[in-house]
């Protein structure tokens, strides 16, 4: 905390020049500014596209984008919110397909690239998660690595909206394109 | 008096207000509109010190087309011996031929025909006979792997794609750990002239008399 004080008070000085006459009556006006330092959080180098593809084979896919969370609060929060929310639940949509459900994450990355920790596990669509920064958080480009991961992971087979159902039940030689928009929102926690 | 006060935590203003207590009660009035207008200011200056990225997620997806092998078929061969063991059923069954479908996906369609189909039967005719004797069979498509026994899919009516499940899990990358799919050739015994019993009787001559068809199995991938 920051806080500079810029005037201060001289109401005593005034009042002893004003004792020369019986009774003299003086107002002065006092002022205090205090300006507090701002918080600042920076979201910096995440990627503004994850893509893949699918070709059927049965195995759990993940989409990583590796950026950096400069926070100057300790705690902070994450929020991510997408185009196709259902339930606090994620999807990626097709025209006339079936929705194609996913959990996002974000983790802690290492010096390496690879997650590091988990921070929030499974987020719930819309739901702030609040986050302890004091271990991983560097400078506000994240000069030495990018320190947090964001990480997309399909569901398990045997759901009506895993990766492999919704795969079967495409019933042409077409290619399907499955999108969906994630806005992601940091706060600083004071 | 004026106070003019930056601050976003709430709880600081608020302990400059007790402070200023004993001041007049228009001071008073002063710094309670002041108050408010430092509550709205530190909820806006909050506010814009979010951060806000967005992220575009794709995945694309598109089956393969074309992509269905069979391995392991052979010929059929069947023994009648008339008179022979009673089994007590109406029908006279092959040995079960295992072969093994690969395709992408975990469905394909399969249709058999015969070189002589009726109807909803197939037929074999007889070699070497002045007048050829015909037997009516059918054929039974059977899942034969991760079942204890032998498991009836459809009874194939020639010319008919019948749609099947076979998970990619049952076979190894190359079918190389045995078949997943029978075809079982069934005959009734009994009931026309064309079956099985009655050719028999009505065969001349010491045999061995020989009955022969061609079976031809058509695959195609199911997206």
């Amino acid at each position: 905390m920051n806080k500079t004080i810029l005037s201060g008070l001289s109401a005593i000085a005034l009042l002893a020049t004003g004792a020369v006459n019986a009774q003299v009556t003086e107002s002065v006006d006092v002022g205090v500014t205090i300006q507090k330092e701002a918080p600042v959080v920076t979201i910096s180098g995440l990627d503004s596209a994850m893509t893949s593809s699918y070709d059927g084979d049965r195995f759990s896919e993940v989409l990583r984008n590796n950026f950096c969370i400069y926070s100057s609060t300790v705690n902070f929060s994450f929020m991510l919110e997408g185009t196709n929310d259902q339930g606090g639940d994620f999807f990626l949509s097709a025209p006339g397909e079936t929705l194609l459900g996913y959990h996002p994450s974000l983790s802690q990355a290492s010096p390496t690239g690879n997650i590091e920790a988990s921070l929030t596990g499974e987020l719930t669509a819309g739901e702030a998660v609040s986050i302890d920064g004091n271990e991983f958080v560097q400078d506000e480009t994240c000069t030495d690595y990018e320190n947090v991961i964001l990480a997309l992971s399909f569901y398990a087979y045997g759901n009506p909206n895993d990766l492999n159902t919704v795969y079967d039940s495409i019933d042409d030689g077409l290619e399907h394109v499955f999108t969906d928009t994630l806005t992601m929102t940091v706060t600083p926690e004071l | 008096m004026r106070i003019l006060i930056l601050e976003y935590a709430c709880s600081v203003t608020l302990y400059l207000l007790v402070d200023v207590h004993k001041f007049s009660g228009r001071a008073m009035r002063q710094l309670f509109v002041f108050f408010a207008l430092i509550s709205l200011s530190a909820l806006s200056m909050s506010a814009s010190a979010d951060q806000s990225a967005e992220v575009s997620i794709e995945l694309s997806m598109q089956k393969k087309i074309g992509s269905v092998s069979i391995t392991g078929l052979s010929d059929i061969f069947i023994e009648y011996q008339e008179g022979g063991a009673n089994d007590f059923t109406n029908w006279y069954s092959s040995d079960l031929m295992e072969f093994c479908v690969r395709t992408h996906g975990t469905r394909f369609y399969m249709t058999v025909e015969g070189s002589n189909d009726v109807g909803r039967d197939f037929t074999m005719i007889g070699v070497g006979q002045a007048e050829p004797h015909k037997i009516l069979y059918r054929v039974r498509a059977m899942r034969v792997l991760d079942v204890p026994v032998p498991q009836l899919l459809y009874d194939m009516p020639p010319g008919e794609a019948k749609s099947i499940a076979v998970s990619q899990d049952f076979v190894g990358s190359e079918c190389d750990s045995g078949g997943n799919i029978g075809l079982e050739l069934r005959m009734n015994k009994y009931n026309s002239d064309e079956h099985i019993t009655n050719v028999a009787e009505a065969l001349s001559g010491a045999g061995p008399h020989e009955f022969v068809d061609t079976l031809t199995l058509m695959l195609s991938p199911h997206f």
